[in-house]
């Protein structure tokens, strides 16, 4: 599928309901292959491209454009976050020219191609900002991951809910990592019922939340004790589970440090999501706040 | 025509005010208002007047021929109209004195049969005008018609509290004839059937379609059982000069549907809708059901017999919540009703279901028919499915199959997937069962999908597909920009327009007679291509030391909002509040509990360190002898504290994280504190405050102390 024309339609749009959104990526979506909707949208919002609201009716906006400073390397390198428009995008290649920087659009598997810059040092980063009138970020992932609020802060925002009985019911099993059905609902738990979309349900010390399924899975997860979290310090690696994929403002932190989205593997049986480029202390910040301990 | 006398006449302006509110009351308020006199509803309507329904029909005669002089017989009726004109102008929900005339030349409209016996026509209005009015015309004064005008302009000055006008007129001929015609042509048990043909038809609430394209549809509807129209009505579709008028009604129907219709106990009803998820490439299913929730319909419960659902709108969907799965099951195989106060729901048993993609729920919903070249996944009784099968054989793009499975599916059912029909059935005598698996298509040039930026304008590269279809089936040569890229033989089918490589600019496609502009544009010419709108932010206020989010959910903002101070926001991969080197991490307090002799407090960074004695005026021995060591206190030191090294007796360290701990920076914050903050994160320490969960945490601190000491080396 061509994501990035889809991303090039969503800038030139700006803003629009799920509609839209819907309706463009099934133009562009391949007949033989279904696009995930909602993990299109998950995985555009981890780049930093666009914001996706379920807050009211469902609806989106592109973000505005800004290169985000890469941690580490020699030189100074860039990525460009944001709406992308062609008018953008042929400025920015003009202005890297000028400076005698490189840019390189790197295509990927899931999502709109990584457009990179690599500069001499960071005062060419800023002058190339400057010149295509876009700000420039710096130590965006630490930043991120740093500002996030605790789960216990989340939670305090999810309303008591209703049980939605009658419809299939999975509790979580944080020991095996897999949902695993059952008649009804026992016990504290996360549960997921097989809603019009799967809701979930954080039953705890005679609580039933409803919580987002991110939100309710690390605070179960901490609530037994289960880390899930690893870290690799040689490859700068922070891996996650695939089914207890983290929230999307820390999965934004961790996918910033590259500007590319994870990669899903294998590593030890379990299919994770490996994010590549991760500092040590960023991944610390984001188990911090997860109430996870690192496995190093 | 001989009548008998009524008993008691009843005057005109009473027979006025009862058409008026009859037909212009609260019932057809935001509808279309039809004047529909005829002896059916002159029926109705005479009890309100103590007339007997019997003679209903002439009292109305006579009270409106008793308005009516020798000489210059409509001048009662226009002087009182021009009365009213000015009237209206101060009190504008007073209704017309001309009701009552309308109505007569309505009534003799729907009187319009042939009398072979009199040598009457069927096309002949003014014999039966003369008939009721008692008079000989050939033709209605112009200031009669104009009265029609006056009623509409008085249904639009109402804001349609009376109803929506719908006697017409666009032409040059008939002009007196056409909109009494149009008033009755369809009755009102018929037109309460017309959402039946939208259904039938597969179009959608509120569109706007050309007259013409309606007739073709409705001659094919009317020989389906699924039309349920009166005799006379279906007299009207098969009637070839009649249809193009009812096509009409029917288009200005279509245009004021809401998407509900009228049930036999006259409730409105709204459509349940089945939803289906696929399992395992077609192994396993689950169904759904999935009540509309377009306005009017309200929340609340709803029966089955003696079983009461409950049901709520779904947040931001026009659905409410779904039924439970087991009735599903029982829907597919019997059909489901669900009756409300005002409105029903339900879900009408079909043989074969398709069902379409393209919904934000999810999975597979059932629709009315398909439409040309989209993918389908169709529900089929078993005795049904070699139909089908042979059907799409012939009519389907290569690669449907039918689920290897149907493992929760109710047992006489199975699915058939990836359905793309791509050809329309040449007036092929198709079952009826299968009606729904055959596209309608209406005359014209119809654009689909594509990435559209605005009217008739697309993105380049985003282009849509072109749908051609004729009425007259014959072939077509379709042209891009005096080109020719397609050949249709029966004038109907897809052209793919991303295929042909246009550039951005304005083109011009042209299929036979018929021809249609659009724009593709490559984009902005602007950089920064984000306009000035809404933006979507995450925003965290902030709590002494901790950020608490605002919603579960990016919120709209403006920029001004997002950068307010006190706050943080984040909007893509930019930080609202947020500093490189934020100041509130600078300094902090720290509770020191009692029972140590000294405490070293250790901040993140190289440096970040600070010392605290407990100062007493005895010695530490005699001190702790007496237990006044116990208690606490609070120190303000000038970073981030992270943690407490408590050193006690016998110079026993105990380290405690102060709250969340963050892991050590390598840059150093202090080179004159640098020696000391070494001397005490270099240590490996036996007692780790808490469960020691941030034993991992601490071994940053070593990590980095022995770094700098070997940089040191």
């Amino acid at each position: 599928m061509n994501y990035d024309l889809l991303l090039q339609y969503l800038t030139e749009l700006g803003t629009g309901d799920w509609k839209i959104f819907r309706d463009g990526l099934d133009h562009l979506a391949d007949l033989d292959q279904e696009p995930y909707r909602s993990m299109v949208a998950r995985d555009l919002s981890l780049l930093g491209h666009v914001e996706f609201t379920f807050f009211d009716d469902m609806a989106w906006a592109a973000c505005p454009e800004i290169l985000v400073a890469l941690p580490g390397g020699e030189g100074a390198t860039a990525v460009l976050c944001g709406g992308r428009s062609q008018a953008l995008l042929g400025s920015l290649t003009a202005a890297v020219d000028e400076m005698g920087a490189n840019i390189q659009m790197e295509a990927q598997e899931d999502g709109p191609a990584v457009v990179i810059i690599w500069a001499q040092g960071q005062d060419m980063l800023a002058a190339i900002a400057e010149c295509v009138g876009i700000p420039l970020a710096l130590n965006v992932p630490v930043r991120l991951a740093s500002s996030l609020p605790r789960l216990q802060h989340w939670l305090t925002l999810c309303e008591s809910g209703w049980e939605p009985l009658g419809y299939m019911v999975k509790a979580f099993d944080a020991e095996q990592l897999r949902w695993r059905e059952v008649e009804r609902p026992a016990g504290d738990g996360l549960y997921q019922y097989a809603y019009f979309r799967p809701e979930y349900r954080l039953k705890r010390d005679g609580q039933l939340l409803r919580v987002p399924r991110e939100i309710g899975m690390y605070t179960w997860l901490a609530h037994v004790g289960r880390n899930v979290l690893s870290y690799d310090p040689v490859r700068c690696e922070l891996r996650v589970p695939k089914i207890a994929r983290m929230p999307p403002l820390h999965a934004r932190a961790a996918t910033l440090s590259s500007g590319r989205l994870p990669v899903v593997a294998r590593p030890g049986g379990t299919i994770s999501y490996i994010y590549g480029g991760v500092a040590k202390h960023v991944a610390h910040l984001l188990a911090i706040a997860l109430e996870q301990r690192l496995e190093v | 025509m001989q009548r008998g006398q009524p008993e008691q006449q009843v005057d005109y302006e009473a027979w006025n005010q009862a058409l008026a509110e009859y037909f212009y009351g609260p019932a057809a308020a935001h509808r279309p208002a039809y004047l529909c006199v005829d002896t059916d509803s002159l029926r109705k309507i005479a009890p309100r007047l103590g007339v007997a329904p019997s003679e209903a029909e002439e009292s109305f005669v006579q009270a409106v021929r008793s308005w009516m002089p020798r000489r210059r017989p409509f001048s009662g009726f226009l002087w009182a109209a021009r009365q009213w004109r000015r009237q209206v102008q101060t009190d504008p929900t007073l209704p017309p004195p001309f009701v009552g005339l309308l109505g007569a030349l309505v009534l003799a409209a729907s009187r319009m049969h042939p009398d072979p016996a009199l040598q009457i026509g069927s096309h002949n209005y003014y014999h039966r005008l003369g008939e009721v009015l008692g008079l000989e015309l050939r033709q209605l004064p112009d200031p009669v018609t104009h009265l029609w005008n006056n009623l509409n302009e008085w249904l639009e000055r109402n804001n349609g509290a009376f109803g929506q006008p719908t006697a017409q007129w666009h032409g040059e001929w008939f002009r007196h004839i056409v909109r009494p015609m149009s008033q009755c042509l369809l009755r009102q048990t018929d037109r309460e059937k017309l959402p039946d043909f939208f259904r039938w038809a597969g179009l959608p609430p509120h569109e706007e379609i050309d007259t013409d394209s309606l007739v073709a549809s409705l001659q094919r509807w009317v020989r389906r059982t699924t039309c349920r129209f009166s005799d006379q009505g279906k007299a009207v579709l098969r009637d070839e000069s009649l249809v193009r008028r009812a096509a009409a009604i029917a288009g200005l129907e279509l245009r004021l549907w809401d998407g509900l219709s009228i049930d036999v106990h006259g409730r409105r009803r709204a459509t349940i809708d089945l939803r289906l998820k696929v399992f395992d490439r077609g192994y396993r299913f689950q169904c759904d059901l999935y009540p509309r929730a377009p306005d009017g319909v309200p929340d609340g419960p709803y029966r089955k017999g003696d079983h009461v659902v409950e049901l709520h709108r779904l947040q931001g969907l026009p659905w409410f919540q779904p039924l439970s799965s087991d009735l599903a099951h029982r829907a597919l195989e019997q059909g489901l009703v669900l009756t409300g106060e005002a409105c029903a729901l339900a879900f009408l048993p079909g043989n074969v279901i398709p069902l379409g993609g393209k919904s934000d729920l999810g999975g597979w919903l059932s629709c009315d028919r398909v439409n040309l070249g989209e993918t389908y996944a169709v529900l089929c009784r078993h005795e049904h499915s070699a139909a089908v099968e042979e059907y799409l054989q012939q009519y389907a793009k290569e690669g449907w199959r039918r689920a290897p499975g149907n493992e929760g599916l109710p047992p006489s059912w199975n699915c058939i997937l990836d359905v793309q029909v791509i050809e329309i059935a040449q007036r092929a005598e198709v079952p009826e069962a299968l009606d729904c698996l055959v596209p309608l298509v209406y005359p014209g040039i119809q654009f689909r999908g594509g990435l559209k930026l605005d009217t008739g304008t697309w993105l380049c590269g985003g282009e849509p597909e072109v749908i051609i279809a004729t009425a007259e089936e014959i072939e077509v040569t379709v042209e891009v920009d005096e080109r020719q890229v397609a050949h249709l033989p029966f004038g109907s089918g897809v052209v793919d327009l991303p295929g042909l490589g246009l550039g951005p600019g304005e083109h011009e496609i042209r299929a036979g007679i018929r021809r249609r502009r659009f724009e593709l544009r490559a984009g902005r010419t602007d950089r920064v291509a984000r306009s000035q709108g809404m933006s979507l932010g995450h925003t965290f206020h902030r709590e002494g030391r901790h950020l608490v989010p605002v919603s579960l959910f990016p919120t709209p903002a403006d920029q001004q909002s997002l950068a307010q101070e006190g706050t943080v926001a984040i909007e893509g991969a930019r930080l609202w509040g947020v500093p490189d080197e934020p100041a509130y991490w600078r300094t902090s307090r720290v509770v020191l509990r009692g029972g140590c002799r000294y405490y070293v407090i250790l901040g993140r960074q190289p440096g970040e360190i600070a010392k605290y004695t407990v100062q007493c005026e005895y010695p530490y021995w005699f001190v702790r002898q007496l237990g006044l060591l116990w208690g606490q206190m609070t120190v303000e030191v000038p970073f981030n504290a992270q943690w407490v090294i408590g050193v006690g007796p016998k110079r026993r360290k105990r380290l405690c994280p102060i709250g969340i701990p963050a892991p050590a920076e390598g840059t150093v914050a202090d080179i004159d504190q640098l020696a000391e903050w070494l001397r005490w994160a270099r240590k490996g320490y036996r007692a780790v405050g808490g469960t020691g969960a941030w034993r991992d945490v601490w071994e940053t601190y070593r990590a980095v102390a022995s770094a700098l000491l070997e940089d040191q080396r």
